[in-house]
């Protein structure tokens, strides 16, 4: 009899514990098509290894008197902390501010290997974005949000949340209302970025998540920001908070 | 001689603002809210422009256009993937009037201000970061407005 109780209230508690959660993450590839997700696991078939290689001989890359990243981290990365890799956008304490990912491999390029700076979503820091973020995958997504870092996260919320350009609709529209659901042809997803930088079939290449934001500002009309701005950076930290739990599968493939 | 050109195409920048700013206070057409059974709605055509069924039916196909296809469901077999986020629009005559069916293609956030259906005939200056190309615009003119709704008052379920 007690135990019965017991067990009544476990799962009424349980059941008002699902109900308090946000929707779960879904991860694009859950909307493709069985084909497409065998093309994303094959290794030798997905067509974002050869940036994966080419970010890995950047990696491995050095002029006379600099040093590699391999010289720091590893041959093939494998001194880098996985999990490390998958918290990021994550404040660092060095800097006093929060870096993307491709912000801390740039930070990595100018202060320890005192090269030339190179602008944001330079097809370099893609390529070595794109590796680096590859060591991780399968690893579970964990961006933490902390006192130094929430206002850049409600800044992310704000802008998510805002309509923008002629279409005057917002992220939050498309991929938290109406994930699923189809646009003509195109099944909405919860536009997470758990796959970035993700190979396109549309256009053949290797798209950088900022580069991602752009496409959906020209859908909508708006003049989009500019890759590495503080808005981008906004976003991409707000959305990762939201692809928490989901793995990192870069490189994924999309459409 | 260099002061002079500077002089000049200052001029010349500040007659063509002036001139676009004319040419968009001139060609939107103004139009007054009004409530019909409680429901917004505007009466007169935009612009005093008369629709076309035929034209208003290729319009909401158009994905340059209208794109209505994108979010609604209509009685367009011919056309494959109708989209499934607003309602399906086969018998909205028999809901709506004209004059309700004009508010609702002007601005749909003026009949629900939460939609995120896109107001086809808001004005230019209410959107926020609109991308340069179409600063000035309104997203479909105001006869391309009358042509849908003259399409949409042939929608009556009977299909
Ligand atoms: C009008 C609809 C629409 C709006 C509004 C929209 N998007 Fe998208 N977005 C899409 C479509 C369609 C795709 C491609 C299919 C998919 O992944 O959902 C996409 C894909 C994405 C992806 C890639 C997801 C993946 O797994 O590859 C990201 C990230 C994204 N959007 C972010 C945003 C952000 C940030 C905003 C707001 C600035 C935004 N989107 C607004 C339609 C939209
Ligand atoms: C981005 C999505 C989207 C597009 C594009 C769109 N609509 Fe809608 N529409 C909606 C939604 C959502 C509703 C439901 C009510 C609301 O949220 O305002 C709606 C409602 C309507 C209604 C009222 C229907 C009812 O049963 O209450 C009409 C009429 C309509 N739309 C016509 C059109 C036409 C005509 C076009 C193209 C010129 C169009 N819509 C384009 C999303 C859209």
């Amino acid at each position: 009899m007690k135990t019965s109780g017991l067990l009544v209230c476990w799962i009424m508690l349980y059941s008002m514990q699902i109900m308090a959660q946000p929707p779960v993450p879904t991860s694009g590839y859950d909307f493709l098509g069985k084909d497409i997700q065998a093309i994303q696991d094959d290794e030798f078939l997905n067509p974002g290894m050869p940036t994966v290689e080419l970010g890995s001989q950047i990696f491995q890359e050095s002029e006379e008197g600099e040093k590699s990243c391999a010289s720091c981290h590893g041959e093939e990365g494998q001194m880098m902390d996985k999990a490390k890799i998958a918290s990021y956008p994550a404040y660092q304490k060095k800097y006093k501010k929060v870096h993307t990912l491709q912000e801390r491999i740039h930070a990595c390029w100018t202060d320890k290997q005192d090269r030339f700076p190179l602008l944001y979503d330079d097809p370099k820091l893609v390529a070595l974005e794109t590796f680096v973020r590859s060591l991780a995958r399968g690893t579970v997504i964990d961006v933490e949000v902390n006192q130094h870092s929430r206002a850049l996260y409600e800044q992310g919320e704000k802008l998510y949340k805002k309509r923008f350009g002629q279409m005057a609709m917002t992220c939050h529209h498309c991929h938290v209302q109406y994930q699923g659901i189809f646009m003509r042809g195109r099944k909405l997803t919860q536009g997470q970025t758990n796959g970035f930088p993700v190979y396109r079939f549309n256009s053949d290449r290797v798209t950088s998540l900022h580069r991602r934001f752009n496409e959906c500002f020209v859908e909508l009309r708006a003049e989009p920001f500019e890759a590495g701005s503080q808005e981008y950076k906004a976003l991409e930290f707000y959305i990762g908070v939201m692809s928490n739990g989901l793995k990192v599968e870069t490189p994924a493939v999309r459409f | 001689m260099g002061q002079n050109i500077i002089f000049f195409s200052a001029l010349l920048v500040s007659v063509y603002l002036a001139l676009s700013q004319n040419v968009l206070a001139d060609s939107y057409c103004q139009w007054d809210l009004a409530k019909e059974n409680n429901f917004p709605a505007i009466e007169k055509p935009l612009c005093d422009l008369k629709g076309d069924a035929q034209r208003g039916k290729k319009i909401a196909i158009d994905r340059g256009l209208g794109n209505c296809l994108a979010c609604h469901a209509m009685p367009i077999p011919e056309e494959d993937f109708h989209g499934q986020i607003g309602p399906a629009l086969y018998d909205v005559a028999k809901r709506y009037s004209e004059a309700q069916l004009r508010a609702r293609m002007v601005d749909a956030k003026l009949v629900n201000p939460q939609s995120i259906m896109p107001g086809f005939y808001q004005h230019p200056d209410k959107h926020h970061r609109l991308a340069f190309r179409y600063e000035g615009k309104t997203f479909l003119s105001a006869q391309h407005i009358e042509d849908i709704i003259a399409y949409l008052l042939t929608l009556k379920g009977q299909q």
